[in-house]
This record gives C-alpha cells, sequence and structure tokens, in this order.
C-alpha cells in the first residue's frame, strides 16, 4: 500500500471507530429505559431560569480560557482576552463539528496568524492548556469523590486519568524548569541521527520550550494554575445549574464529580460533539449516586445541548468571519499573482489588479447638523455682521460634516448613535424636532449636553464642538473681528519686528 | 543575504524615514520607488488655515483619535513628505541616556552616540538644523522671563528650519518654504538620483511567501477619482508608512512577531496663558524654548496657537471661557508632555474600509506626570506675568495664583477631566536583537524576513523622550547603508 492510502484507510478506520463507539455508547444509554419515560422527563424539565444561568456560566468559563490564554503568551505576544477565547472557542467548535479533533489544529493555527508567534509555539501553547485541563479535571474528579462516592469504575477511572496526565506533567515540568537538558538532548540526538536537520531540530526545541515558558516563575504558575481550576468550576456551574431543572438537589460536588468523569470520557473517540460517549458517561456519573436512569440521561441531553449549541453557533462564527477577512487577503494576493496588464515606473512595472470606483464625494451638512454647529459657537460678536456670522457658521457646519465623514468607522457609527440619542432625548422633553427649536433652545440643549455634568454625553459633544469652535475662529473674517483688524505680517510678508 | 546586483527598492511613504531611506539608496546606485499614500501638495497650497491644511495634508483630516480609557487626540501627515510638512520642525539627537536604554532593555546594537553621530550630522546638514535666526517672538521671551524666575534649566531648541519667516504656518506647510520638510529636502535629492515617486497610492497589501517578500498591492487614486488596485514587485521592501499605518499593513499582510503591541506616545496637555500685554502668538511662530529641568519625565514647551487652536483650548469651559476670546491678542499657548510610560496597540480594524483602530492606556506614572507637569507649568507662567492660566482640563477653568497652581503637584487631575494630545507617536515595530521585545533586528529587518524592512518612528525601541525626527532620520539612514552594505 502507498503511504498516502495507509494514512486515509487509518483515518476512515478511526471514524468508523468513532461512529460504533457513539453508536454503541447511545445503545447502552437507552437499553431498558423508557423512551416515553424518557421523553416525559425532557418535557417537565423547567428550563428557565436553569439553562440560561448554566449557559452563562459555560461561557463565562471559555472567557476564562481566553484570559489564561492571553497570559499564557504575554511574555511573547499581545492578546487580547476576547481574541483569545475566540481562538479557544473557534478551537472547540471545530471539535464538534469535524474528527479527530482537528480543533486542536485549527486553535493552533489560529494563534500562530494571530499573534506571529511561531507554529510550533503555538503548539506548545495550546497541548500546555489541554494538559493543565485534564491535570484539573483529575484533581476535580479526586476531590468530590471524596465527598460524594469512591470505588469502583470511578476510581479505576482516576487511577488511569492520574496516570496519564501525570505523565504529560512531567514531560511539562522538564520542560520548564530543564529547557536547556531539552535543547541539549535534542542537539546531540539530533546530531547523531539526522545530522542535516540539527539546526531544524535545534529551532523546533526552543519553540515548544518557549511555549511553556510563562510556568517558570512559581507566581505564574500558581496564577495560570487558579485560571484553570477557575475555568473548570464554571464548567461544573453549567453541570450544577441544570440540576434543579429536573428537580435534582443542585449538590456542587455531584455537578463537579459528574463535569469531570463526562469531559475525561470525552477523551474516548467518538464522533464530532462526543454524541453518545458525553451522553452515557455523564449519565453513568449520576447513576453511581443514585438517580434514576431516565431522570440522569434526561440531564445528560440537556448538559449535552447546552455544551454544543452556544460554542459552536459562537466557533462557526468567529470561523466564518476570521475566513471572511483571511480570504479577501487570500484573494487580494492571488488577483495580484495573476495581474496581466502592466505600466512600468523606471525598473518597477505596476501590473493592473482591477479598476475600483471612486470614493463617494463628501455631503453637505443636514439642517441638523447646521443646528448643532450654530449652537456650538459664539453669538454674533461686535464687528461681525449677521450675515457674516451666518456664512461662518454654514463655512464651519460644512467643517464639522467633512470631519465626521473622516472618522474611522466605528466611532463614525457611535457618534450617530449618540446624535440619534440626543434628537431623541429633546423631542422627548420638547414634544418637537430639534431644528423646530428657537436658536436659543437649541443652544441650551447643547450645551446640556456638550458642557454638562455626564461625562459620556460631552464625550459625545467632544468631537463636534472641538471642530465646530476650530473651525469658526480659524475663519479670517471671525479673526479680524476678534484682533479688531490689526494686520496680519504673514499677509504684509513681514515677521516680527 | 542573497538579492539581484541592482535590487529594486520599494519604499512604503515618503515622512521622515521613507525619504531618508530613499535618498540614501538613491545615492548609493539603487533603483527606488516611493509609493506615498498622500498627495503631493503644490506650494501654494502649504499656509492655509486649519480646516483646509487639515483637509490636504493631515491624515483622515486630523480625525485619528487614540482610543483608551483616557482618549488622546492624535494628528500625523499623510502628503509627501508626511508629518515633517506639519510639524514644528523641532529636532534633538537622541540623548545618550536614552541610547544607552535601547541596548539595554533592546539590545540595540551599533547605535550609540559615536555610532549615530555621522548620521544625525548628516541629516543636520541637510536640513540645515539651526537656532531661530530673529529676535524671539513674544511668547519665547515670556516663557524664557518664567523660566529665569524659576531658576529652572531650559534651552532653545533648534529647528530644521532655514531663514524662519515667523509666520506661524508650520502646522499647514510653511508656504515659504522655509521649513525644512522632506518635500523641500530629501523627496528632491532623492527624485534627483534617479528615485520615482507615486503620490496618492496606498500599499494594502504586502505579498510575502515564506521569508520572502515578493511586493506589494497598492491602490492608486486617480485625479479624476477613479482607483485603480496594482501589484508593484519588488526586491525588498522598507516600510516607512508612520507609526500607526505601518503596524497596521504589516498586521493585515500577516506579519504580526511583535509588531503593533507596543506604541507609545508623548501624552501632552495644552496650556493657554493670557498676559497683561500684547503677544500676537497667533502671528509668530510657536515658543523655541523647551525646559530640561524636569526631563527625561516631563518636558514643557510651546505649543502652536491659531484663533482656532486656542478656541479648542479653551472649549473645555467653554461656557465660563468663551469671553476670553476676545483678548487673543494676549494669549500664548504651551504645553506639557511626559515622557509616556504607558502602552498601545494599533490593529486594523475589523469594520470599515483599511481602518486603524488605534488605543493607549495611559500609565499611573504618566498621569502623576501630568499633574505635576501642568502645576511646573502653570507656576512658570504666572511667575512670567500671566494673569491667568488655561488648561485644557474640564472643571479647571482657570489658574489665577501659584497656591491654585502648586495644589497639582501632590493632587491628581481627575483622568476623565483631561483633554491630551499628542503629535509624537513610535515603538509600534521595536528594533533590537532581544527577539522577547522586538519586531525586526538593530537594522530594521523584521525577524522572519529576509527582505522586509521598518524605516519610521515604529522602529524607535521606546519613547526617545524628545522630538523623534532626529532619532528617526538617523536611524534610517543607518539602516539604509546597511542595507546597501549587505549587498556587497
Amino acid at each position: 500500500m502507498q503511504p498516502r492510502t495507509t494514512t486515509r484507510y487509518r483515518g476512515k478506520l478511526l471514524i468508523i471507530l468513532g461512529i460504533v463507539v457513539s453508536a454503541a455508547l447511545l445503545y447502552v444509554a437507552l437499553a431498558g429505559l423508557s423512551i416515553e419515560r424518557l421523553a416525559e422527563t425532557l418535557a417537565r424539565a423547567e428550563l428557565w431560569p436553569w439553562l440560561p444561568l448554566a449557559v452563562l456560566a459555560y461561557l463565562a468559563g471559555h472567557w476564562v480560557r481566553g484570559l489564561r490564554l492571553r497570559v499564557l503568551v504575554s511574555r511573547e505576544a499581545s492578546l487580547t482576552t476576547a481574541t483569545g477565547a475566540n481562538i479557544v472557542v473557534m478551537g472547540y467548535a471545530v471539535n464538534n463539528i469535524l474528527p479527530f479533533r482537528m480543533g486542536e489544529l485549527a486553535r493552533m493555527g489560529m494563534l500562530y496568524e494571530r499573534t506571529g508567534i511561531p507554529f510550533l509555539q503555538s503548539a506548545s501553547v495550546t497541548a500546555l492548556e489541554r494538559i493543565l485541563d485534564g491535570l484539573t479535571i483529575v484533581l476535580l474528579l479526586a476531590f468530590s469523590m471524596i465527598f460524594v462516592t469512591s470505588g469502583g469504575w470511578l476510581t479505576h477511572v482516576l487511577a488511569q486519568a492520574g496516570l496519564l496526565f501525570g505523565c504529560a506533567l512531567a514531560g511539562v515540568l522538564v520542560l520548564v524548569v530543564r529547557p536547556r537538558w531539552v535543547v541539549a538532548a535534542t542537539s546531540r540526538l539530533a546530531g547523531w541521527l539526522l545530522p542535516g536537520r540539527q539546526a531544524l531540530l535545534l529551532q523546533m526545541a526552543a519553540n515548544i520550550t518557549a511555549g511553556v515558558a510563562y510556568l517558570r516563575r512559581l507566581r505564574d504558575a500558581l496564577k495560570i494554575a487558579s485560571l484553570s481550576v477557575l475555568v473548570w468550576l464554571l464548567e461544573a456551574g453549567m453541570f450544577w445549574a441544570l440540576m434543579p431543572a429536573f428537580g435534582l438537589e443542585a449538590d456542587p460536588m455531584i455537578a463537579l464529580l459528574a463535569m469531570s468523569v463526562t469531559n475525561l470520557g470525552i477523551l474516548a473517540p467518538s464522533t464530532p460533539g462526543y454524541i453518545g460517549v458525553f451522553h452515557f458517561v455523564c449519565m453513568q456519573a449520576l447513576v453511581l449516586v443514585g438517580i434514576a436512569e431516565e431522570t440522569a440521561l434526561a440531564y445528560a441531553i440537556l448538559v449535552h445541548l447546552a455544551f454544543f449549541i452556544p460554542i459552536t453557533a459562537w466557533g462557526v462564527g468567529v470561523t466564518l468571519w476570521y475566513g471572511v477577512k483571511l480570504s479577501a487577503t487570500l484573494a487580494l494576493a492571488k488577483a495580484a499573482r495573476n495581474a496581466r496588464q502592466s505600466t512600468s515606473e523606471g525598473a518597477f512595472e505596476l501590473r493592473s489588479i482591477g479598476r475600483l470606483a471612486p470614493h463617494e464625494a463628501g455631503s453637505l451638512p443636514a439642517p441638523f447638523l447646521v443646528s448643532i454647529t450654530r449652537a456650538l459657537v459664539p453669538l454674533p460678536t461686535a464687528g461681525l455682521s449677521e450675515p457674516e456670522h451666518e456664512h461662518a457658521v454654514a463655512q464651519a457646519a460644512q467643517f464639522v460634516q467633512a470631519q465626521r465623514e473622516a472618522l474611522p468607522f466605528k466611532l463614525r457609527v457611535l457618534l450617530t448613535v449618540g446624535l440619534f440619542g440626543f434628537r431623541l432625548a429633546t423631542a422627548l422633553l420638547t414634544l418637537r424636532p430639534f431644528t423646530a427649536l428657537s436658536p436659543a433652545a437649541q443652544r441650551r440643549h447643547v450645551n446640556l449636553w456638550a458642557y454638562g455634568r455626564i461625562g459620556l454625553t460631552r464625550k459625545l459633544f467632544r468631537p463636534l464642538r472641538s471642530t465646530a469652535i476650530l473651525a469658526y475662529y480659524d475663519i479670517p473674517a471671525i479673526t479680524d473681528a476678534l484682533t479688531h483688524g490689526t494686520p496680519d505680517p504673514a499677509q504684509t510678508g513681514g515677521g516680527s519686528p | 543575504m542573497k538579492l539581484a546586483t541592482r535590487p529594486r527598492v520599494l519604499v512604503i511613504g515618503s515622512g521622515a524615514g521613507g525619504a531618508t531611506v530613499a535618498a540614501t539608496l538613491a545615492e548609493a546606485g539603487l533603483d527606488v520607488l516611493i509609493v506615498e499614500e498622500g498627495p503631493q501638495v503644490p506650494p501654494t497650497q502649504y499656509g492655509l488655515g486649519s480646516p483646509e491644511a487639515m483637509a490636504t495634508l493631515y491624515r483622515r483630516r486630523g480625525m485619528t483619535p487614540i482610543e483608551g480609557p483616557v482618549p488622546v487626540g492624535y494628528v500625523e501627515g499623510c502628503c509627501v513628505g508626511g508629518s515633517t510638512e506639519i510639524n514644528s520642525g523641532f529636532w534633538h539627537r537622541t540623548p545618550p541616556e536614552i541610547l544607552l536604554r535601547w541596548k539595554a532593555r533592546y539590545d540595540l546594537a551599533d547605535a550609540s552616540p559615536a555610532e549615530l553621530a555621522e548620521h544625525f550630522q548628516w541629516a543636520e546638514t541637510e536640513l540645515a538644523v539651526g537656532l531661530l535666526n530673529r529676535p524671539y517672538p513674544k511668547s519665547t521671551e515670556l516663557f524664557a522671563r518664567g523660566v529665569e524666575r524659576m531658576g529652572w534649566s531650559a534651552q532653545e531648541v533648534p529647528r530644521a528650519v532655514r531663514d524662519c519667516k515667523d509666520i506661524n504656518r508650520c502646522a499647514s506647510g510653511c508656504p515659504a518654504g522655509a521649513k525644512q520638510s522632506m518635500s523641500q529636502t530629501l523627496i528632491p535629492r532623492a527624485l534627483k538620483a534617479g528615485a520615482r515617486l507615486l503620490p496618492d497610492t496606498r500599499a494594502l497589501l504586502i505579498l510575502k511567501s515564506g521569508g520572502q517578500v515578493s511586493g506589494v498591492v497598492a491602490e492608486q487614486r486617480f485625479p479624476d477619482g477613479h482607483r485603480e488596485q496594482v501589484s508593484i514587485a519588488a526586491d525588498a521592501v522598507f516600510v516607512c508608512a508612520g507609526p500607526t499605518e505601518t503596524p497596521a499593513l504589516l498586521k493585515r499582510s500577516g506579519v504580526k512577531f511583535h509588531v503593533g503591541n507596543t506604541l507609545r506616545i508623548h501624552p501632552m496637555l495644552k496650556v493657554a496663558a493670557r498676559f497683561p500685554e500684547t503677544v500676537d502668538a497667533h502671528r509668530h511662530v510657536l515658543p523655541v524654548l523647551q525646559v530640561k529641568e524636569f526631563w527625561p519625565e516631563i518636558s514643557l514647551g510651546g505649543a502652536y496657537l491659531s484663533p482656532g487652536h486656542l478656541a479648542m483650548n479653551l472649549s473645555e469651559n467653554w461656557l465660563e471661557t468663551h469671553p476670553e476670546m476676545h483678548r487673543l491678542r494676549n494669549f500664548a499657548a504651551y504645553y506639557v508632555a511626559v515622557r509616556g510610560t504607558g502602552r498601545g496597540q494599533i490593529r486594523p480594524s475589523a469594520f470599515g474600509e483599511n481602518d486603524t483602530s488605534i488605543s493607549y492606556r495611559l500609565s499611573d506614572e504618566d498621569h502623576l506626570n501630568i499633574s505635576r507637569g501642568m502645576a511646573r507649568l502653570a507656576t512658570l507662567l504666572l511667575a512670567a506675568g500671566a494673569e491667568e492660566v488655561f488648561p485644557s482640563v474640564h472643571g479647571l477653568a482657570r489658574i489665577r495664583t501659584e497656591l491654585e497652581a502648586v495644589r497639582w503637584l501632590d493632587e491628581r487631575v481627575p483622568l476623565d477631566a483631561l483633554a491630551l494630545t499628542t503629535v509624537h507617536a513610535f515603538s509600534s515595530c521595536p528594533i533590537g536583537e532581544n527577539q522577547q521585545r522586538c519586531a525586526a533586528d538593530s537594522f530594521g529587518r523584521l525577524y522572519g524576513f529576509h527582505n522586509l524592512f521598518v524605516g519610521d518612528a515604529s522602529m524607535l525601541p521606546d519613547s526617545p523622550g524628545v522630538n523623534p525626527q532626529g532619532s528617526v532620520m538617523a536611524l534610517a539612514r543607518r539602516n539604509a547603508l546597511h542595507f546597501k552594505e549587505s549587498l556587497e
């Protein structure tokens, strides 16, 4: 067999195995149960307020995951918590939809893309997060078993999981505490086995050790450990919040137990979204503490829905948004490669990719903006006629309009929303549109917002008043009126005496 | 690095850094193309009022606010010559203390005062850097009087100006051609040496494959309004689009390693002062003295004044202060600038066509220094004879006495009352050998790339504490020469 065929064969085998395991466990879960009673139990579940609370707890846990990721890479890159959460959630969503835990790869890729950290380092960070997750779950399982139950298959699960993640932790500790050993060992082994690739392997080793570098200080390691515990406590919160939905006593230790066992259980191969495995393991955890099978399975179904739907929706949204941006960039790069028609600038060739429509020309200020501008600039002063003042107001309003259009999109939207709020508020107070008020009334309302006690309204009006005032006073007729017409040396060509 | 024997070098941006790189490499015999996003503004359109200048010379007509817990007003140039067309022309060499710091924290190689001296000297000769060649305007005299009475150290800051006409048009392009901006000096020099210039051409994307850059995609605007996207092949690309647009372009192009995460600024607080005598500050060049007594944390100096700018200064307490506009002729404007130990970020905005999101978080130290700086500046101006001092602080319309001023040495001005501005931004793509902090090596080559470089204020490792043009030009020249040597 050719290697590629072998890989595809193995892949198909794993998918089939996953489906078989999921189907088998679903069958076992349902075996001996009354489907009618199960459906009845589900129908009777009190979703409000428990389901929203559960989803909230679960989403909060992902926010904390984002925070943990941000902290883990903080020495190498600057990541916001929001972006960190998006990266994590995208990974989980892909795991829910595609097989082979492709979400982990997606997560590494997005971390690499968002931060510029080398890919292997990103992989190291992702692997570290998963090991920390596993360890935390094992510890929380052990803790819950003190209070709830012990013995039987749970002890077996705990022992095996403890061994697995314990070994992984040992590996991480070596990378953290003795990175030079790792690099030196890599250098020796590479020099012996693959001398031609020694530099590359050394680079890889350096990137992998860099991925766990944040844990080198005890204080920082404890911070990460605390965040990991918080993540899984919030996830347990989801399990806990759904218990009253089925009339179960909301025992936090049972919730902790169910959460730990379920998350360890889904390490087994299954379909995307852990169908079957999730339900079976969660159900068994509850049956172990004396909950009826139908209730336990109904509970597991609801927990799985709360687990699956919000994160998949969030992750798909992130993937689509990110995909659209990435596609636009790739499309532009591709079009550049395929461009044919060219002109030259000396030694440089300019190849035309495409013609674009002109930018829209700026618009004239609406009466509302003219009124705002008039209210922001001072009343006509001595030395300035009314027509001159009105002309100055019109000029200033045009400037304000142009400046408003030049604002970055986000701020433009915020300003528009804020001005809508202003118009609405004044209309409600006066029962008339702003433009129908007298100039004196307009000025009163504008002053209240632009110079009043509420910081938010002052912030809203700051760009408007700054631009209106700047434009107004820089109009030569206004300056002349202020300086009583004394000549400007710049106009007469002279400097200071 | 292996490039063609006569590589084509694309320089994105024509400001202090871009013009320096372009002129240096063109005179070294390389093929250079400068793409500049902004227009080439004829001198006849220089020296107009602020609204006209903002429309033609400033990025987004000057509407490039820095977001954050305390928003900061920020402007940068977007025209041939970049921000050098609208700045005051003040010139500083990078202080030795700062260079040492850059060496210690960022491992910036080959950048000692002695090693940079020849590059500073070159730039100072090119730009005719020198002191004001005429009697001080009144606003400077008053400031000097205050300095003397306080017993503080101060200096006249040299400017890149040849035969200043004292007409106070620095911020709208010098119509007299006295300010030695890039459009007057290095751009013509680069063109004379064979470089090409494409104004109204914005770089949208850097084309790359692995660690190799092959060119850019750019958008050209034509006089009839239509736009065209073009790809431009190059053997090396120097990104000199400014401290905000360089990281934005790099990030959009997938270059992210330590890019856009370490923006630094010099936060400034403007203060207007009214004197009993006529000052006519709006008709004369801005004050040319800077107080160094509290440097590097705090710097005090003179600010540009026009009637509109004075009104903006007073607008934080407008209902109370607007009658002061009738005494325009008695006013002068000054500023407090702090070194800026906070940190900001540059991100391509998620929305809007090619918008850039700029954010900055003022540090506690910045906040303290701004309050103290305001106290000291107000004290100086009152000692100089000012009747009243008007800081750009909401709720603090005026300071009349020294007692009122010195209160702020210990108390902090409320953050949400501050109206801060800045015209100095840098460090968004720091250079140095320390890969835990830097986006590029000591000579501007971005890590992970063979032929992609930064060459503007974004490359300064952190705040220089002084006007940055000198630092930018010296490092840009050094880096361009290093690039040329690497070809040989």
